[in-house]
């Protein structure tokens, strides 16, 4: 996945792109993360097929609803981001994983980050993140996710208690094969 | 920390890799978006009584897999078929036949039930009716495409219509029927 052929200034590999956060922060980041971001990279070819002239000079790409302090955490993210899609096939390997997700921090972080990769369009953070989210709520109870996402449960007593019941009496999920 | 800010889409991508039962169940109870969007992301589902499925059966409309091992009637299949479209697996197969005092007690089920499903559930590929006794499947295995597994095991009595039905409908081949 290289739009190097495509350009035709040789030091295209260390081009880099500006990026504009909601708090006015500009990020100067290398192409090939840049286009990690499918919004980035939408906006960047808009911005190349409108104006020929401008190519290699570089464009301020907005990002009105991305905060400095998540792009900063993106970015860092994305650099880390292994070459290959190779999905974790072992149990060891899966393990490494899980703890690597963990120290991506309290739920608030995760929601920012999610927020930020869904509106970025960034496949392999959104996919991350939601999965370091997922880990939390594995074997938990309500009043655990509650406290834990800062949720106040919004269901009448009655509601809440009818709602349990059914889980007790009238239904269960199936475990997967 | 704003907690409130992710949206029903956004929250769904992470409660579809929420698998165990439990966990389910636990996050469904968290607050009224957290069951819907648990509804919607669900995907199976093992009904122990049926007064109250047009009650709950609604939040589920993505369930692929539907369980139930009690009686079950035509008007509740027919409320299944409308509910769940993309039903997949169906089984309802039986521990054991239902018996009350004196005699064997059957489902009150005629063709209806099995023809909503067949042309509801377009996807609908594994059928298990296990120990059901009086059920008829022709316009099933006529009607459901993609019919790939079809258990009749015990069902003692499945009729000559069933079986010309079940003699057309095997000829592809990774069919499976089990019977007995």
């Amino acid at each position: 996945m290289s739009n190097t052929s495509e350009n035709p200034n040789p030091s295209s590999s260390s081009a880099k792109i500006t990026l504009k956060t909601s708090d006015n922060e500009l990020f100067e980041v290398e192409e090939a993360v840049a286009m990690k971001f499918c919004t980035v990279k939408q906006y960047f070819e808009d911005e190349k097929d409108n104006d020929v002239a401008a190519r290699g000079s570089s464009t301020v790409i907005p990002l009105p609803n991305v905060h400095s302090a998540v792009l900063a955490r993106l970015i860092s993210y994305c650099k880390k981001l292994p070459q290959s899609n190779a999905v974790a096939d072992n149990h060891e390997e899966e393990e490494t994983k899980k703890k690597e997700r963990k120290q991506y921090g309290t739920p608030g972080d995760l929601v920012d980050l999610i927020s930020a990769a869904n509106y970025l369009d960034f496949k392999e953070g959104l996919e991350f993140f939601n999965q370091a989210l997922a880990d939390h709520i594995q074997n938990k109870s309500v009043e655990y996710v509650r406290k834990f996402f800062g949720i106040k449960g919004d269901f009448e007593p009655h509601e809440e208690e009818k709602y349990r019941e059914e889980y007790a009496w009238a239904f269960e999920g199936v475990d997967e094969d | 920390m704003s907690m409130s800010s992710l949206c029903d889409d956004e929250l769904g991508l992470i409660l579809e890799r929420v698998h165990d039962p439990y966990d389910r169940k636990s996050v469904s109870l968290v607050c009224k978006q957290w069951l819907r969007v648990e509804g919607l992301t669900r995907l199976s589902i093992r009904v122990f009584e049926l007064d109250s499925l047009r009650w709950f059966l609604p939040r589920y409309p993505n369930i692929v897999t539907f369980e139930c091992s009690t009686l079950i009637n035509d008007d509740e299949l027919k409320f299944l078929a409308k509910t769940c479209p993309k039903l997949e697996v169906l089984n309802l197969s039986l521990e054991r036949p239902f018996h009350d005092e004196f005699t064997t007690v059957f489902d009150n089920v005629c063709e209806d039930g099995l023809c909503a499903l067949g042309n509801g559930c377009h996807k609908l590929s594994k059928v298990l009716l296990r120990r059901r006794i009086c059920w008829t499947v022709v316009s099933l295995v006529k009607l459901a495409q993609n019919l790939t597994i079809l258990d009749l095991a015990k069902c003692c009595l499945v009729t000559d219509q069933d079986l010309e039905a079940i003699g057309g409908w095997g000829l592809c081949p990774g069919k499976g029927m089990v019977g007995g």
